[in-house]
């Protein structure tokens, strides 16, 4: 389902199936909300995967390639690499928004978190062939990067907002329905906060 | 299409029945010029309340396209009534009321924007003001005013006697269907008593009689 689709499809809804100017609920409002409805289904789905030895990833449909990313030296931060990822991805906990990024000698980095960082001065010396890679919000620094390392490459976990009317949102199969139903209960008030985390028909509140 | 000379034709024979005393042609023209503007007025609002009141003003539905200033400001037409829609570039533009400006202007999502497509339109000042605050080009339906309607008497003589003959100069372009509603609030304009015969005539047009002031 597209984004379009899915806002439309909304909209007709909770505007009793005769949407007008004189709606109190404009599209633009839905559009706003369905980032984080999209994340709610998402992250859920994660959760569950995780739990499933052999198929632990979000499915394929979730991420974006981006390539060709300029490593960039930021001046202010001892000259240290670091790039700016070209969307917001979604902030899921452990940087596992970044799925994946390798540069341009198809080198992998792997996330450290920010409490490690007192220590991978050390490692980083230890571990000169590991590299590794922290994220301030757009911005991804990196360590250990070769030097002939100009640009990376890198797979991210598609933040609904970056899309456009037409394109494909990131809804788990199945989900739709659900995602569609958290929106209405959000702009029309009748339920403001999704508990069914079990997708058992039964809210924990 | 009501028949201003039957309308004429039906006033004078209720009248002779009533209190009413003599009234001229000017009066007669005059009248029906202040229950046109009492009726579309009336009834403007209340458009696409149901079907009989939206078959009754389909007439006097006009669509244009207009372009506002630099400011946003777009000027009524001279025959303006109501307004019914507008768009910009066949996209929305929400009606929102003056104390809802800058709430929607200072607004991260519902912000006015040409780059999003996302338009408003208020009253004030006697124009409409078209958010954003920039030159747009607009497509709009509006009621506007009926056209004007009216009697003229001729004076005929023969032998016997001296009469007038009534002629329409111009018909009422509302609908037949709207005859009694017309004859009422002409009568009341006369000094009837007919406030029933209204409220029930509004009443078939699907309007609830607490709405009307009369």
């Amino acid at each position: 389902m597209n984004k379009g689709t899915l806002v439309e499809n909304v909209y007709i809804r909770v505007n009793g199936g005769k949407p007008s100017t004189d709606s109190k609920i404009l599209r633009v409002d839905i559009r706003a909300l369905v980032t984080p409805a999209v994340n709610f289904a998402m992250v859920q789905l994660y959760y569950d995967q995780i739990k499933q030895e052999g198929d632990r990833d979000l499915p394929g449909t979730f991420f974006a390639y981006y390539s060709a990313i300029q490593i960039q030296r930021d001046l202010q931060r001892m000259n240290r690499p670091y790039i700016t990822l070209p969307i917001n991805v979604v902030a899921m906990a452990g940087g596992r928004g970044i799925r994946h990024i390798v540069d341009n000698c198809d080198n992998t980095y792997k996330p450290i978190s920010n409490g490690q960082l007192g220590s991978i001065g050390y490692w980083s010396d230890i571990l000169s062939h590991e590299r590794f890679f922290r994220s301030e919000g757009k911005k991804v620094y990196l360590i250990n990067v070769p030097p002939v390392a100009k640009e990376m490459n890198a797979v991210l976990v598609i933040n609904s907002d970056t899309l456009t009317d037409e394109d494909e949102l990131p809804i788990p199969a199945g989900m739709e329905m659900q995602v569609m139903e958290t929106l209405v209960g959000w702009v029309t008030g009748t339920k403001e906060i999704p508990a069914d985390y079990k997708i058992d028909n039964k809210d924990l509140n | 299409m009501i028949s201003v000379v039957d309308l004429y034709n039906m006033t004078v024979q209720v009248l002779k029945k009533g209190t009413s005393g003599y009234f001229s042609i000017p009066e007669w023209n005059a009248n029906l010029k202040r229950t046109q503007t009492e009726a579309i007025e009336f009834l403007a609002p209340f458009y696409e309340v149901n079907q009989q009141v939206t078959d009754a003003l389909a007439i006097f539905i006009k669509l244009a396209t207009g372009t506002s200033d630099g400011s946003g400001i777009l000027t009524k037409p001279d025959d303006y009534v109501h307004l019914t829609s507008l768009d910009v570039a066949d996209y929305p533009c929400y009606p929102i009321s003056v104390n809802q400006r800058t709430t929607i202007k200072s607004s991260p999502i519902r912000k006015p924007s040409t780059e999003t497509n996302q338009y408003y339109r208020m009253f004030q000042n006697g124009i409409i003001q078209l958010l954003p605050e920039t030159a747009l080009t607009v497509n709009y339906t509006y009621i506007r005013k009926p056209a004007s309607a009216s009697i003229s008497a001729v004076n005929v003589s023969d032998d016997d006697s001296d009469y007038q003959t009534i002629t329409a100069v111009a018909d009422l372009e509302w609908p037949h269907q709207l005859f009694n509603l017309f004859l009422y609030l002409m009568l009341e304009k006369m000094g009837m008593e007919v406030k029933e015969q209204v409220l029930i005539e509004y009443g078939n047009l699907g309007i609830q009689k607490e709405a009307i002031k009369v």
